[in-house]
């Protein structure tokens, strides 16, 4: 869906991206991680056709990003990082500007601008100048204006920025509802936790190059690449109330746990296996004799992943 | 039931109740003709329901006194209530003589307000419009829809400000009958209003492409600019009103001196032609408005996709020096048998004129829109050094080359111009000669040295500032040979002259001739004893000598400096290629010092000191 050949942007003799290579497929939700000032934001513009690479090429859905920049236009939706709307409109005249600037038909712009207002909760503010909202509540219209065209790809650059915990939420699960639809979404952001969610690829990028990027699972991921953890296998963390060293090498002698580490009474593992496989684990521990006050599997830990990518290190 | 449970009438209620309610507001239909024309943004910085009611009736009434007023204007018998309105508003004498005289008036000033209107008030707002999503940063969004950015500049400049010109419009239908009607020619009618179309059409794209250009003091730095802009295009055409044939047809270029000829003059007296046509004129005046229309719409739309873009391109230049050809080949051939012989060498020295100024500005504005911005050479001086480059290097003289060879086409089109005139026949030979040449040098001066000044410095201020000194010098350089070229020549035609005449008036004393009001001699004497002009007088011992030397100095003019500045002859040149060298020196200098900021820039982004 999206394709990008030795795409390079230069600001004077600033390299801000450095010959990126990548292709994310059809209906994947990939995230983009670095740090500020990595070149997040310069791909993403330079996709969206807001500026022209100094060299190389792309296109979305097969369309060139240079060449034909009405015909991507027509297939993308994005967020920016920043963005300012027309302050004197009401939300809902604002949503109407731009469905007609898509050239939707008055019915097809009237009922998708209502769903939209609803599914980002701004339905109470429909009436209101844009002006007047709070900083959330324009994150969300800015979301919803993305959306609302329906686009096969949308670029969201920092999309949870100034919303609350509980508008976080929301707006993961609108991304996951999106990503459920088959639309190829490419989100930017700096809570690592919150994308391990719901992304499926990832792109770590450093300096302007890209470090890293592939499938987030599975065997050739990302994850097992650098956490270790093979196909089907998690991370596991197990706590005892004593004869945590016994535990250790007791742990050591079973089949499938690797990457053991202790810290006081607490043990983390590998475990190559899927769940039924890790109650097994448990039932043998406890039948051990081993007073067993936790175990559960860790997140998906995409922070240890970036640290490492930005390192330059694997598990291998 | 109480006042306070007393239901509200429906007019109020249903607003209301559609506030209370969550019901979503109907999304207007959109069929307008700008819609299908690809300008959906006419809806932003219009003018809201009630202040378009309140702009309609403010027009429909002025509309309506300016009609009643004309109409008591017109010249009704005496023994009518019309008579005696008149006579108490404007006295006895009646402002028309005759109802077709009225006519014209009518139509006239409804076709000025339509100017002023579409010309004026529309551009600036567009404009204004354009700006102001810039500055406000809200174009990011526009930019992201599916319409080209030729499309978005459109819609910015005629979108926003469809209700003045649909105002003009109806100003403009009202008038063309009321022009027939006072026995307007036609095609005079028909132009004035198309004129004023097409005006509005360049005038509208000139302020989109300046507000593409600058955001100071929050966008009106553009409307600034664009005003002053369009009062100069606007109104300097109307000093070629009076020129008729020699160069009438640039009043065509405005719809005020287009009005003035047409209306206020009752029709133009002396024939205001191109080619020896006034279609041709007519035909000219419109495509050179629409070739500025289509330019400047094409680099609006060029600059809003991305600044560092020029705004035309090599081929767009070279349409508008034709233009500018064209124009002066026209005024050249305005020539018609009866004329008098000398208006010939008056018309084609005329399109040498439009040729020096018209033709040489196209090319400097060709320079100084040149792509190499400081930005753009790092990008390719790091490619170069990462052993990605292209063919820019060749690009980049290619520019150079490129403005060389306008300015070389129009020097040669000048030279054949004065040539035509009878102006290279004549004593100005060597003056015209060397202008054309060192014009040319300063082209290709300037040319290197704003790029140089690119290389060399960060700031465009100080681009700016060494561009300007080193111009200046430039222009020194030039114009010294010129000046000490000119004194020469100017001097030996003084001994020249003096001495024919004092040789003439020897023989014919000798003759008996006698002329009483005139006698050279003292002049002759007093010449010959100053330091200066002895030099010139010894070489011109007889009339036969003067004669033959005037005609061989007219033929090679050259010769003149050789033998009388035979040093400055061989220093000049040497001094316009020490001045090339030293440009070049400070060009290749300057670059060298942007392949080293290069270097070391990638050493600090790569971290290892090599190449990224």
């Amino acid at each position: 869906m999206i394709r990008c050949e030795n795409l390079t942007r230069y600001f004077g003799s600033f390299v801000a991206l450095d010959r990126l290579t990548l292709e994310i497929p059809q209906g994947s939700v990939c995230a983009m991680v670095g740090p500020n000032g990595a070149g997040k934001s310069t791909t993403m513009k330079m996709l969206t056709t807001l500026l022209a690479p100094s060299r190389g090429r792309a296109w979305i859905g097969g369309r060139d990003i240079v060449q034909d920049r009405v015909g991507v236009r027509q297939l993308i939706g994005y967020l920016p990082e920043s963005f300012q709307l027309y302050e004197d409109m009401s939300v809902e005249r604002y949503l109407q500007f731009f469905a007609r600037a898509y050239n939707l038909d008055n019915a097809l712009a009237g009922e998708r601008v209502g769903d939209y207002l609803e599914r980002l909760g701004l339905t109470e503010k429909r009436h209101a100048r844009v002006g007047t909202l709070s900083r959330g509540m324009r994150q969300r219209l800015g979301v919803a204006k993305s959306f609302l065209h329906d686009p096969q790809v949308v670029f969201l650059d920092e999309p949870a920025s100034g919303l609350d915990p509980v508008a976080r939420g929301e707006l993961r699960d609108f991304l996951k509802f999106q990503q459920h639809l088959g639309k190829t979404v490419v989100v930017s952001s700096h809570v690592l936790k919150e994308l391990a969610d719901f992304c499926d690829h990832i792109a770590i990028i450093q300096h302007g190059r890209l470090m890293e990027f592939g499938p987030l699972a599975g065997s050739g991921g990302v994850l097992a690449r650098y956490t270790g953890v093979s196909a089907g296998g998690r991370r596991y963390t197990l706590r005892v109330a004593r004869d945590a060293v016994r535990l250790e090498e007791f742990l050591q002698a079973l089949g499938g746990v690797s990457n053991l580490e202790r810290r006081d009474a607490t043990l983390a593992f590998d475990f190559d296996g899927d769940e039924e496989a890790a109650a097994r684990v448990l039932a043998q521990v406890t039948a051990a004799g081993y007073l067993v006050t936790r175990f559960m599997p860790e997140e998906a830990d995409l922070e240890a992943v970036y640290r490492k990518a930005s390192a330059g290190g694997r598990a291998e | 039931m109480s006042e306070a449970e007393a239901p509200l009438p429906a007019a109020a209620a249903a607003p209301l109740a559609r506030a209370q309610s969550d019901e979503p507001l109907p999304v207007e239909a959109d069929h307008t003709l700008l819609h299908h024309l690809g300008l959906p943004f006419y809806y932003r910085h219009t003018p809201g329901p009630l202040l378009r009611r309140g702009i309609f009736w403010f027009s429909f009434l002025g509309f309506i006194l300016l009609l009643i007023f004309n109409v008591i204007a017109m010249p009704f018998p005496k023994d009518s209530i019309l008579y005696t309105l008149r006579a108490m508003i404007y006295g006895r004498v009646p402002p028309y003589q005759t109802f077709e005289e009225a006519s014209a008036a009518l139509a006239s000033q409804c076709f000025a307000i339509a100017t002023v209107l579409s010309c004026i008030v529309a551009p600036l707002y567009s404009c204004f419009s354009l700006s102001n999503e810039r500055v406000l940063g809200t174009m990011e969004f526009l930019r992201l829809a599916p319409l080209s950015s030729t499309g978005i500049v459109m819609g910015k400049a005629f979108a926003t400000t469809y209700v003045v010109h649909l105002i003009s419009a109806a100003l403009i239908c009202f008038g063309i009958p009321l022009g027939l009607l006072g026995l307007a020619p036609p095609e005079h009618v028909a132009y004035a209003a198309t004129c004023i179309v097409f005006h509005a059409a360049a005038m509208s794209a000139l302020g989109a492409y300046l507000a593409t250009q600058t955001m100071v003091f929050r966008g009106f730095g553009s409307v600034g600019l664009s005003l002053a802009i369009g009062f100069c295009a606007q109104v300097l055409p109307v000093a070629c009103v009076r020129e008729g044939r020699e160069g009438g047809f640039a009043a065509l270029l405005s719809p005020w001196s287009t009005l003035d000829l047409l209306f206020w003059r009752n029709g133009y007296v002396s024939p205001v032609e191109l080619f020896h046509s006034s279609t041709c004129a007519f035909v000219y005046a419109l495509a050179a408005q629409g070739v500025l229309f289509a330019c400047l719409i094409h680099a609006a739309s060029r600059k809003l996709d991305a600044p560092e873009n020029t705004a035309l391109r090599h081929r767009d230049y070279a349409l508008l020096l034709g233009m500018i050809v064209l124009a002066a080949l026209g005024v050249a051939l305005n020539f018609d048998r009866k004329d008098p012989p000398y208006l010939a060498g008056k018309l084609w020295e005329l399109g040498a004129l439009v040729l020096l100024f018209g033709g040489f500005g196209v090319c400097l504005l060709a320079l100084i829109d040149h792509p190499f911005r400081r930005e753009r050479l790092l990008t390719d001086a790091c490619e170069r050094l990462a052993g990605r480059d292209d063919l820019r290097a060749g690009r980049r003289l290619g520019h150079a080359a490129f403005c060389v060879l306008m300015a070389a086409v129009n020097g040669i089109a000048l030279l054949l111009f004065l040539n035509m005139s009878g102006a290279l026949a004549r004593v100005e030979t060597l003056l015209t000669v060397a202008v054309s040449v060192l014009v040319l040098f300063v082209v290709l001066g300037a040319a290197l040295l704003i790029e140089a000044s690119a290389l060399r410095f960060q700031t465009f201020l100080a681009q700016a500032a060494t561009a300007a000194v080193a111009l200046a010098i430039l222009a020194g350089v030039t114009a010294v040979p010129i000046v000490h070229s000119g004194m020469v020549y100017s001097d030996w035609h003084s001994c020249a002259y003096y001495s024919e005449a004092y040789y003439q008036y020897e023989i014919n004393k000798k003759r008996g001739l006698n002329f009483r009001n005139y006698d050279p001699t003292s002049q002759f004497n007093r010449m010959r004893q100053t330091d200066e002009y002895a030099e010139y007088v010894k070489d011109l011992p007889d009339l036969a000598a003067v004669r033959r030397q005037r005609e061989l100095y007219a033929k090679a003019p050259i010769a003149l400096m050789w033998k009388y500045a035979p040093m400055a002859v061989l220093a000049y040149p040497a001094v316009f290629a020490l001045t090339l060298l030293l440009i070049l020196w400070f060009r290749g200098r300057s670059y060298r010092r942007l392949i080293e900021e290069a270097r070391r820039s990638l050493q600090r982004s790569s971290g290892d000191g090599s190449p990224a």
